[in-house]
């Protein structure tokens, strides 16, 4: 019996950050795995111990480039929580315009990649080319197609004008259009349901212990919603559902997204309809002397927790919290008794923010061998 | 020699994904590079031109230099976005670098947070005019 | 925000009590001689738990076989504040800081 140790890394086209997944091999059976981070890790933490408020929304826009609202929205949350402020009502709303827009962006791109792993080519080019009707959107109202830098202490930094508004609804029927055609494909394809269902189960007890949040607990039975849980922004006043599924495999992962995405436009074509008239306040300086406070929003991968401490009007210790880092101790349970094939199919559904895979190292009776993804995947997948 | 249809390859060297999507979206069926022949490999390997992106930070340093050494000579490499050019704003974090050529040689420089596929697509053709048979190692 | 303050001998137990509750995270905070440790737990809204470390001695129990999760919460936070959980077994394996890292743990508040 051959033990193989492979720390794997194909190159991804999408990664985020990178960990390295250290996999021990029985034949084509994974026996175990653990995980090492570290390769995209700044010391953001750090560098915003005794920055102004304001310098830390700046840098904590700039955190990660595809959930690029949950970070600020979060942190302002956060501080308006310290201060008791409610913010008026058309700030709410574009707030949650803001937010139910990076969440349609994300699923497409993640539902589209998830594809892409399976060699669903055309899929993610039909993915990719929603995305962008979303990302002219966005750039419209923010200025920017990534950390958009949108939300301040207290207001909005743009205010939406009625051409904006149309705009929005013309291309967001555009993405609505094609959901319809996604999903019959999703349902009657032999090859992805032979590749994703029954993949990657998580149960719901396993869930429940492994403290897991987002779509992958969406998908397993549990019906955990910040946005319902917790009400914030505009989002007590909006009708949605908290999409469920009861397999717990990757197909149910993919199904809770899409879903998902339908849900959120139902979001922003409510939000528009009923956006209340007004201006939006100008950001003004900010006089916080001390406060010790802790916020969460529903990013699109579930759960962003922010905990933050200002001391004499300076930021002491700012926690971060990201979703992704929770369901990291589950994968490596998921992956025991897996083949190497199921590795990357396994790691899409998770749709992590932190994986990125390099080029795979194998190490076999002491020789090291190094290939590059075509290899590994025509040798061992 | 290479004078139009350069394979691209990158490498994120550990920013956000901003860039590496821009990278992602230069794929899609709106800027589409591959109407030019360019395709995007998985593998530096059968790639001409390596598209790094993000601030380099210890761990990924040596990765970035293996992965370099790993393309065949006459290659040519654009760092993307202000954290692989100057650190960005992670310039004084602890684990961050001031720009990825510290490391490596790089050839066009893309500036943005993120810079738009436009920017990419334009830097291409600044690589592109100067591959011009020069062997670099 | 409301924080239970518990004492260090009452800890475990506060933790079997809390089983069946979602652990969000744990949060590190140095103070001048002291650690904070804050546990934050959903039950049908936050519950934060404070436990608080000598500087010393900075050793506590892990919970990781009662909230599996808490492993990478505690690995994270043993590279940031050097603090030790008592249980963990891959609490030595460095997470985010490279495996070479020389000099005193990242977020400690430099003492004068």
């Amino acid at each position: 019996m051959h033990d193989f140790k492979i720390p794997i890394g194909p190159q991804h086209p999408a990664t985020d950050e990178s960990a390295c997944l250290r996999v021990s091999l029985d034949g084509n059976t994974i026996i175990d795995s653990d995980l090492r981070f570290g390769y995209a890790h700044k010391g953001i933490e750090k560098l915003l111990e005794g920055k102004r408020i304001e310098q830390g929304l700046h840098i904590v826009d700039h955190i990660c480039g595809i959930c690029s609202v949950a970070h600020p929205s979060c942190y302002v949350k956060t501080i308006e929580k310290m201060l008791n402020y409610k913010p008026p009502e058309r700030v709410k709303y574009l707030r949650t315009l803001a937010s139910e827009l990076g969440r349609i962006q994300s699923h497409l791109f993640w539902t589209g990649f998830m594809l892409h792993e399976i060699g669903f080519e055309t899929m993610l080019a039909y993915f990719l080319r929603d995305r962008e009707h979303i990302l002219e959107v966005l750039e419209r109202l923010t200025g920017s197609r990534s950390h958009f830098a949108y939300h301040k202490i207290r207001t909005v930094r743009n205010d939406i004008s009625e051409n904006d508004v149309n705009f929005t609804l013309k291309k967001i029927k555009e993405v609505k259009k094609q959901i319809p055609t996604y999903m019959k494909t999703i349902k009657k394809d032999t090859v992805i349901k032979a590749r994703m269902k029954d993949v990657g189960i998580i149960t719901r007890m396993d869930a429940e212990r492994y403290s897991l949040v987002g779509p992958i607990a969406r998908a397993s039975g549990i019906s955990t919603d910040i946005r319902k849980d917790d009400p914030y922004e505009a989002y007590d006043q909006v009708d949605f559902e908290v999409i469920t599924e009861w397999d717990g495999d990757a197909y149910a992962r993919m199904l809770v997204r899409i879903r998902e995405i339908i849900e959120s436009i139902k979001i922003v074509k409510q939000v528009l309809k009923n956006l209340p008239k007004g201006k939006i306040p100008p950001s003004t300086p900010l006089i916080l002397e001390e406060g010790l406070e802790l916020g969460r929003v529903e990013a699109p991968r579930g759960e962003n927790f922010h905990l933050i401490k200002i001391k004499n009007k300076k930021i002491d210790r700012a926690r971060i919290r990201p979703p992704t880092f929770n369901f990291m101790s589950i994968f490596t349970k998921l992956l025991e008794g897996r083949k190497i094939g199921d590795i990357p199919v396994i790691l899409a559904s998770l749709d992590p923010c932190y994986a990125c895979m390099e080029r795979v190292v194998v190490i076999k009776d002491g020789k090291k061998e190094v290939l590059t993804e075509h290899d590994f995947r025509r040798k061992y997948a | 020699m290479i004078k139009k249809s350069p394979w691209i390859s990158f490498f994120n060297s550990g920013g956000c994904k901003g860039c590496v999507l821009e990278c992602i979206m230069l794929t899609s069926p709106k800027y589409d590079i591959e109407r030019f022949g360019c395709l995007l490999k998985p593998s530096a390997r059968h790639a001409d031109i390596l598209l790094v992106t993000g601030v380099m930070n210890k761990q990924s340093k040596a990765r970035l230099k293996k992965v370099y050494e790993q393309m065949a000579p006459n290659k040519k490499v654009i760092a993307i976005g202000s954290c692989a050019i100057s650190g960005g704003i992670f310039r004084n974090a602890y684990n961050a670098s001031q720009g990825i050529d510290k490391e490596i040689p790089v050839d066009v420089y893309v500036p943005g947070c993120p810079p738009k596929p436009e920017a990419l697509i334009d830097a291409l053709i600044k690589v592109l005019d100067d591959f011009d048979g020069s062997k670099k190692d | 925000m409301e924080v239970k303050r518990i004492k260090l001998k009452e800890f475990r137990q506060k933790m079997e009590e809390l089983v069946g509750c979602r652990l969000i995270t744990i949060s590190a905070l140095d103070s001048r001689d002291c650690y904070h440790l804050l546990y934050h737990f959903d039950d049908n809204g936050i519950k934060t738990f404070k436990v608080l470390i000598p500087e010393k001695k900075p050793v506590i129990q892990s919970i990781i076989d009662i909230f599996p999760s808490a492993e990478f919460y505690e690995r994270e936070i043993h590279d940031f504040f050097d603090i030790e959980f008592k249980g963990n077994p891959k609490l030595h394996k460095k997470m985010f800081l490279p495996d070479d890292w020389k000099g005193s743990p990242p977020l400690l508040k430099n003492k004068k």
